[in-house]
């Protein structure tokens, strides 16, 4: 077992559920950090992003890799309308009470569930894929198709690019001046408004991307969205919200705990652990995501 | 015994230490007054003795039982109470209600909503809220909100309670009024006061002794003419002279 | 007083559709027992919800797990045992589960409840499967005019339940934490204590409920018993009727389970649909629901 358990293969495994996790994360750590509203609706954003990919593979031919720059742009539209269009009222509103949050979160959740059904609808609930890439790569002891290959280095690449833009860029550092003071950026000179705008830009182009990219691998289907939310929403909290760093390094984790343990017990214990961990690290921090402004009881 | 007897207490959070072995006590029916500048710690220490949060280190005395570690529901049954230097009213309930609430819950501890809501109404009219009490309470002006916190106060039937800068923002009538208000009440319930204030004369009409803290410590103890003279008070404020 | 009538009032109408069976056919009675089971399910939801602004997204764990125990014990225990046991086990959880639930505030405690919702769902899967079953059928079940009596009373008394929530002091506290829970602890509210009874209350009724589903479906499956759409439902129901008031679950139910009754058969994911335009709609436009628009023209005298 425990070769099996220091295997390559189930290395990548893991490298690979966490490289999509911490994608699917750093959207909703962009988005979540500068609304400070949950919105539960992100995983869909992803499902969206595998039915585009799924639909330009077949019905225009166009493989994924190369759909895949209009997916993103397609998703950061998505994400600017949405902001202007819906989240920046709801902002507005939230302020005056917590209880607003909680209707915010409501309100998402009908998005949510409007989306995945007209999904549903649209496109029926059977599950599709594709084929891509799919000569089997050796490296070692390792055997690859070559499709998760490439999502893997993909992934890992965009994820690269951002955490550099963040760091170096400007208007990267502008974000993170947002997402940690909200007050504090706007007093020295941030466009509070044009920022959050690209925050969405940014989180739901990525979470699009990270949609495409499962595409390659796995089967879409209108209702796969929440555990991605899910797992989304227990990176951000393992990694301390708005920190990309510790988001990508939860997401990580979270993906090694998932591949580890279904390999020490199930596959049907999958959901189990995912879950788990979810309520585990809600209830260890009663205090949400800002401990910093509220009181700890 | 004193009322309220706070010893060597300290509270730190993270890296801010927010109180400094902070000790002193309260006879009953006396009325103390706390000034400092902001971030002296005077909120901090009203946290503290309500059981909002615990301290570091120290205790809190109550009739000489310890209220450390107990919850601020328990402690207010005790027969404490405080206000809020940021009003928090239950906006979405009538005048009424809020201090019905107090009034079922508090240390009075009414059998039934009726009774309770027949105690509100005394204390609204004896604060000057008498009229508005089937309003929302969202909907009260700035001073009508003060005023409501510290109707709340009063009809838990607590006989210790904390005012927390009530009279911040108020125009100079609504001050003399206020204070005469509560010195009224004060009177005819025989309660114990502990009041932070900013507003000088308020302190020196109103209070017996005064405490004055500086960045979390107790600097000085007294009379309020004798702490208005106090060196170690006016080097706070003012600064050392060269 | 306004509530006290508001109870005769549904309690009448209520025992009225008791003639339902004899008036009408299968068809008839089987709308009777959907529109009764959500009355029962957002009547106690919103014991919990409604008045302390806690929202629970994950309530049909309640539910499930009240069906589990009527299914599981079938063989075992007559029904008169079975049932109040899913209501007992019902609470039983929402007692163990609330203590370190009840801490998480606000819209975190929200995705919470749905997080252990889902968790219970697939712990049951996985516990099933392990005994070999997929699903579970039951035989011998009581008969739909008997589901619908057992129904319509689980209705009336989840409406007893939340009137009588509402006017005794746990009701006024509820309402206080719900306005702002530290000041209400520190004006002498017992939060803790509060939180958790009106969880436990909150279960004890959609664990009975699912027990009688359990009864008309004679087939139990983990993944199609604790369906989130249950839990949404309930909320959706609750915030459409009006989440203030005794008559406002009564008044959603009914409005929805005749919004279903048309959409159903042809296009469910539409009626999901619909009701999430709706929920946004009301939770955008009308947040005080039906009942507290029909309201706004009379002042309120609670």
């Amino acid at each position: 077992m425990t070769e099996t358990l220091a295997s390559g293969q189930l290395l990548f495994a893991a490298l690979a559920t966490g490289a999509s996790y911490a994608l699917v994360a750093l959207g909703l750590n962009l988005v979540y950090a500068t609304m400070r509203l949950l919105n539960v609706a992100h995983g869909d954003i992803v499902m969206l992003g595998g039915y585009a990919a799924y639909w330009c593979v077949s019905l225009a031919g166009i493989p994924p890799l190369a759909s895949l720059a209009g997916i993103a742009l397609v998703g950061a539209l998505l994400g600017m309308g949405a902001y202007r269009g819906l989240f920046r009222r709801m902002l507005a509103r939230s302020r005056a009470a917590a209880r607003l949050e909680s209707n915010s979160l409501l309100l998402f959740f009908g998005l949510s569930i409007i989306v995945q059904n007209a999904a549903a609808l649209a496109f029926t609930a059977t599950p599709r894929g594709y084929q891509t890439l799919t000569e089997v790569l050796h490296f070692g002891d390792v055997a690859l198709t070559g499709n998760r290959l490439a999502a893997l280095l993909v992934a890992a690449a965009l994820l690269a690019a951002i955490v550099a833009f963040l760091k170096l860029h400007v208007f990267g550092l502008a974000m993170r001046g947002l997402i940690d003071h909200r007050e504090a950026a706007a007093v020295v000179g941030v466009d509070v408004d044009r920022v959050q705008l690209a925050c969405f830009a940014l989180g739901f182009g990525s979470a699009a991307v990270a949609g495409a990219l499962l595409s390659m691998t796995e089967q879409v289907s209108p209702f796969m969205g929440f555990p991605f939310t899910v797992a989304a929403f227990v990176v951000v909290i393992l990694g301390g919200l708005g920190s990309i760093g510790g988001g990508i390094a939860g997401a990580f984790v979270l993906g090694a705990l998932e591949t580890y343990g279904v390999a020490l017990t199930s596959a049907s214990y999958r959901s189990i652990l995912l879950y788990g961990m979810f309520v585990l690290v809600l209830v260890t921090r009663p205090h949400g995501l800002f401990g910093r402004r509220s009181i700890v009881r | 015994m004193n009322l309220l007897e706070v010893e060597s207490v300290s509270k730190r959070y993270g890296g801010v230490q927010a109180l400094h072995e902070v000790s002193f006590g309260i006879a009953a029916g006396a009325v103390v007054g706390i000034m400092g500048a902001n971030g002296a710690g005077k909120t901090t220490l009203f946290s503290l003795v309500a059981g909002n949060e615990r301290p570091s280190s120290g205790d809190i005395r109550l009739r000489g039982r310890s209220i450390v570690g107990r919850r601020p529901d328990e402690i207010c049954r005790r027969g404490v109470a405080r206000t809020f230097q940021i009003v928090r009213p239950f906006a979405g309930l009538s005048v009424l209600e809020n201090v019905t609430i107090a009034a079922l819950f508090g240390a009075g501890q009414h059998a039934s909503h009726g009774r309770a809501a027949g105690a509100a109404r005394h204390v609204l009219g004896e604060i000057g809220l008498g009229d508005r009490a089937d309003a929302p309470a969202g909907s009260l002006t700035l001073s009508g909100q003060k005023r409501l916190e510290i109707a709340r106060a009063i009809a838990t039937g607590a006989g210790f309670i904390m005012l927390d800068e009530v009279m911040a923002g108020l125009t100079p009538p609504e001050v003399e009024e206020l204070l005469a208000a509560i010195r009224e009440i004060r009177r005819e319930r025989g309660l114990t006061l502990l009041v932070i204030e900013h507003v000088v004369r308020v302190l020196m009409q109103l209070c017996d002794e005064v405490l004055v803290l500086h960045l979390g410590r107790l600097i000085a103890q007294g009379s309020p003419a004798g702490v208005a003279a106090d060196p170690a008070v006016l080097r706070a404020y003012f600064g050392a002279e060269s | 007083m306004r509530s006290h009538r508001d109870l005769c009032v549904l309690l009448a109408v209520m025992a009225l559709a008791a003639l339902l069976p004899a008036a009408a056919g299968e068809y008839w009675v089987g709308i009777g027992i959907s529109l009764a089971m959500w009355i029962a399910l957002t009547q106690s939801w919103s014991v919990l919800s409604a008045l302390s602004g806690y929202v629970s997204l994950g309530h049909v764990v309640f539910y499930g797990l009240g069906a589990y125990v009527v299914v599981a014990s079938w063989n075992a225990l007559p029904l008169a045992a079975a049932l109040p046991l899913a209501a007992l086990a019902a609470a039983a959880f929402a007692f163990l589960a609330g203590w370190p639930v009840l801490r998480v505030r606000g819209p975190y405690f929200v995705i919470l409840s749905l997080g252990v919702a889902e968790l219970v769902k697939f712990v049951v899967i996985a516990v099933e499967a392990g005994q070999g079953n997929a699903s579970r059928l039951i035989l011998d079940t009581p008969d739909l005019n008997t589901i619908y009596y057992l129904m319509l009373g689980l209705a009336a008394l989840a409406t007893l339940i939340a009137w009588g929530a509402r006017i005794t002091r746990l009701g006024h506290g509820l309402r206080a934490i719900r306005e702002d829970e530290e000041a209400a602890e520190t004006l002498g509210v017992p939060v803790a204590r509060y939180k958790l009874t009106a969880f436990v209350v909150s279960a004890a009724v959609p664990g009975a409920v699912g027990g009688v589903m359990a009864l008309r479906a004679t087939y139990f499956e983990p993944l199609q018993v604790f369906d989130p759409m249950v839990s949404f439902s309930m909320i959706a129901m609750s915030i459409i009727g009006g989440s203030d008031d005794l008559r406002g679950p009564v008044v959603g139910a009914a409005a929805l389970t005749l919004l279903s009754e048309l959409l159903w058969a042809n296009a469910p994911e539409l009626y999901m649909m619909v009701l999430g335009v709706l929920l946004v709609a009301f939770v955008l436009f009308v947040p005080e629901g039906i009942c507290g628009r029909l309201l706004a023209a009379r002042p309120a005298t609670r």
